[in-house]
């Protein structure tokens, strides 16, 4: 989950993000409170973020990044042919424009003229067909090669001109688009796999790689020379603190001025007089959600009436209560709730026990022997549900999980497994009765993977085996139109199917909780979270805390 | 003489070292789960033929036993491999982590011998007076209280409430920009802590063990026979107790040879310092078996090494004893 123990931060905390320039993650509704005035109101150069990550960057090489800190850096450093805005809509990047043609199967990109790399040579189309052609060779160990597969052909018509021919259209093709673009002048002849470029690094980004310099620090320089004009800030530091509460400690030390908390962080440990003068607080939700995966497999999960029975039994209010201090919603399908794949009409049953009991008795499940527990033909309900190690929050919702579906006659056992062997010997095998876990998600509604009655081999995401001919049909229809109107249609529909089905009991979708140092200006909320316009911010000079000049 | 037990030591130390690779290979082999990107929450777009492509890669598919057979002939070729979770050589992410810890243990070790030495020796002479019970003391409840809480005591006095050091990582962040004097300055305001406080435990049993032979050396005939001949307590003190006293100095040093170069992992991770134990305890969660091979056998070398060079140390220092032995 977004927040978590801490073993999870050091490294299980690793959700994938095929994007430029989005920091710390997440969508922003909005601060909780205010910047102070300033006393100079206009934009002033200088100063350091400092921000911290759990773990140093494995590689800068963005399509080797797979990790939250590679991933995060790569974003300051390249850019995509495209990239989300503010209100999440796809909208170009080193692309100036493109042309959808036939139907979706041909994509055109146009590409800025005025992009330099950091080392002052030019960025041209081929660029691209290089990032493209190390997408998709087999000996590259990237984890982003899925929706590049899909290419038939890519050529250069010219060198700011790129024609992507796809064997048949698919719709979230344009957003794979904003994966980093690798310099080809540097990089030809290297083997990528070894992760990191031969000298220094070289992006097209806004902010430049000063140093590896060493495992603790990680220093990036303001690129005057960026296109869409130059940071106001001069440098952002990165300290790899593996530990949580290390990173509260940065915080009342002056030593790290951005930082993601837990929601007890958020609530508890940051509402001193000291937090609300030096620092400025943002809520904001996340992307992703945690559920409760049946083994549909298993009789008992069969039949639709004991999933909706058991979506009916837990209540799903007290749990965000409880586990994430009211830090986070309860969603009813498989999209996040801003996504406009989403389905708002979509209501959650909330919580009936009553009605639960009944639904499971109507299934066959009666309490015959009077000793608290369902039992169907002699045979008592009882499960046991896996979790994952190092997550004490997916722990605490399990907990309460099993106390409510207690009061419904259900017995409930837990079992916490480390995280590989959950998956290596527990999911994959269908070795499970139920698991209780997170999905992240991508901002293109495409969900094929997780629900497709092709995706159940072992290894592959729809481990509950998930079988439905209409939500098959509707998925393969998603991807193959580019009209966002359709997909609506076909996405929504998914969304009505699984809430009436039950395949998984859906919990919530947690929130993102950041912290800035209250000196920087201009921080503000967007849908993608508060680094959307991270060049703006700004330090008035009286206020700038570290401004010694760095040489390059 | 000497010669046999040399040979035998390298006889032992070779069967002992190849078992330990054995035996540690096996085992996180055969532990579930597999290398991968440790994630917590599945990402659809990382596929099932990355997590194939890896094991290919990699030869894990082959049998275990051809399997450490390639990984034998390679470490003989002084070549570990690359780890898997980033592409880089595992000799170059050893060697990147390693410095910090060695630097951190060596310091603590030897501020460890340098007072943990007298302190020992100082208190046994001293044991009715109350300046030496209360050092007792404290040293007795240095030894028995967990130093990570002592360090978060710490940092939260020295760092938070005082702010007089930082409380973590190896440098500030202007550290790059300042003058050479300065950044010295600045390493070790930052290690300052860590170094102290990893000491800690080391020194209150130094001290412990020293004090404890010290008094049993006191005891013992000879000394009474010096002091009959008219020696000065001096001459005693130096050289005869000293002498005796140096025996479990020498064991916990050679024992704590492995220690210098596998850093605690609670304790790198409080201080945020990027060493060889927050390298190794990564590389467990990744199932990054190159690394963790690496790791281990540095340690069972060192281990082994280090018991070998206790063996000697003591053989030098007390002649009784290979004469048992052999």
């Amino acid at each position: 989950m977004a927040h978590s123990g801490f073993l999870t931060r050091i490294v299980l905390k690793n959700r994938l993000k095929i994007s430029g320039g989005f920091f710390l993650g997440l969508l922003v509704l909005g601060p909780t409170r205010s910047c102070p005035a300033a006393e100079e109101t206009r934009p002033q150069q200088g100063d350091t973020l400092v921000l911290t990550m759990p773990g140093a960057p494995r590689t800068y090489i963005p399509i080797l990044a797979s990790d939250t800190t590679s991933a995060s850096v790569c974003g300051f450093l390249f850019n995509g042919l495209v990239k989300y805005d503010k209100d999440l809509n796809i909208t170009g990047d080193l692309a100036a424009s493109w042309d959808i043609e036939e139907g979706g199967r041909v994509l055109v990109f146009h590409l800025r003229r005025d992009v330099r790399w950091h080392d002052g040579v030019p960025f041209t189309a081929d660029d691209v067909r290089f990032t493209y052609e190390k997408l998709t060779d087999p000996a590259i160990r990237t984890p982003y090669s899925g929706d590049f597969t899909q290419i038939k052909d890519l050529k250069a018509l010219d060198p700011w001109t790129i024609r992507v021919v796809y064997a048949e259209p698919f719709a979230p093709a344009l957003a794979s688009w904003a994966i980093g673009i690798m310099p080809y002048h540097i990089l030809k002849g290297v083997n990528l796999n070894q992760g990191h470029f031969p000298d220094r690094v070289i992006g097209t980004g806004p902010f430049c790689l000063r140093s590896e310099r060493s495992q603790d620090i990680v220093e990036l320089m303001r690129n005057d020379d960026y296109f869409e004009g130059s940071p106001f800030i001069d440098r952002i530091a990165i300290r790899i603190i593996p530990d949580e509460s290390s990173v509260l400690l940065g915080l009342l030390t002056y030593e790290v001025d951005a930082a993601s908390l837990t929601p007890l962080q958020y609530e508890r440990q940051t509402q001193t007089l000291f937090f609300q003068k030096e620092y400025q607080k943002f809520t904001s939700p996340g992307f992703g959600y945690t559920y409760l995966g049946y083994n549909l497999d298993d009789p008992r999960f069969q039949d639709p009436r004991v999933r909706r029975a058991f979506n009916l039994a837990v209540d799903k209010t007290a749990v965000i209560r409880a586990v994430l201090l009211g830090h986070g919603e309860v969603i009813t399908g498989p999209f996040l709730p801003r996504a406009w794949a989403y389905d708002t009409r979509v209501a959650d049953p909330g919580y009936h026990p009553d009605q639960a009991r009944s639904l499971l008795e109507n299934a066959g499940w009666r309490d015959d022997d009077r000793d608290g527990w369902l039992e169907k033909n002699g045979r008592e309900f009882a499960f046991t549900i896996l979790l994952n190690q190092g997550n004490l929050q997916r722990r605490q919702a399990a907990e309460m999980i099993q106390k409510d579906l207690k009061t419904v006659g259900v017995r409930v056992r837990l079992k916490v497994l480390e995280w590989n062997t959950l998956l290596g010997e527990f999911l994959d095998k269908g070795r499970f009765e139920a698991v209780l876990l997170g999905w992240a998600l991508g901002r293109d509604p495409d969900i094929f993977d997780i629900w497709h009655s092709s995706k159940t081999r072992p290894g592959e995401f729809n481990f509950i085996h998930f079988k439905d001919p209409e939500v098959d049909r509707l998925l393969e229809a998603g991807r193959r139109t580019f009209n966002q109107t359709e997909r609506e249609h076909f996405y929504r529909a998914v969304h009505r199917i699984l809430q009436d089905q039950q395949p998984t009991m859906f919990l919530y979708g947690t929130q993102s909780l950041d912290i800035v140092s209250s000196r920087f200006q201009n921080v503000s909320s967007s849908l993608i979270g508060i680094g959307h316009n991270m060049r703006a911010w700004w330090v008035p000079r009286s206020r700038q805390r570290h401004t010694i000049r760095m040489a390059p | 003489m000497t010669f046999r037990f040399l040979l035998r030591r390298a006889f032992t130390f070779i069967v002992l070292f190849l078992g330990i690779t054995i035996i540690s290979f096996a085992i996180i082999h055969l532990a579930p789960g597999r290398p991968a990107d440790a994630l917590t929450e599945l990402n659809p777009k990382v596929s099932l033929e990355v997590r194939e492509r890896l094991t290919r890669l990699y030869g894990l598919d082959l049998p275990l036993h051809i399997q450490y057979i390639r990984w034998v002939k390679r470490c003989v070729r002084l070549d570990l491999g690359t780890s898997f979770s980033d592409g880089e050589p595992v000799l170059k992410k050893i060697a990147k982590t390693l410095p910090v810890t060695l630097l951190i243990n060596t310091v603590s070790l030897a501020l460890i011998l340098i007072l943990g030495i007298p302190l020992g020796i100082a208190t046994a002479l001293h044991t009715r007076r109350l300046g030496a019970r209360l050092i007792d003391l404290l040293i007795l409840v240095l030894f028995a209280v967990p130093t990570y809480w002592l360090a978060l005591l710490a940092i939260d006095l020295v760092s938070v409430r005082w702010r007089l050091l930082p409380p973590f990582g190896l440098e500030g962040i202007d550290h790059a920009a300042l003058p050479a004097t300065a950044q010295l300055f600045d390493t070790i305001r930052h290690l300052a802590l860590p170094i102290t406080l990893s000491s800690l435990t080391g020194l209150a049993a130094i001290t412990r063990y020293v004090r404890q032979n010290t008094l049993e050396t006191l005891e013992q005939g000879f000394i009474y026979a010096c002091r009959s001949r008219g020696l000065t307590s001096r001459t005693i003190l130096m050289h005869h107790v000293f002498k005796s006293t140096l025996l479990p100095v020498i064991t916990i040093t050679g024992l704590s040879l492995p220690g210098l170069v596998g850093g605690s992992v609670l304790f790198e991770s409080i201080f945020g310092i990027p060493g060889t134990g927050r390298l190794f305890y990564d590389a467990v969660l990744m199932r990054d078996y190159a690394v963790i091979m690496a790791l281990l056998t540095l340690g069972a070398f060192l281990t082994l090494a280090g018991n070998g060079l206790a063996d000697l140390g003591y053989a030098l220092a007390d002649p009784r004893i290979h004469r048992e032995k052999s």
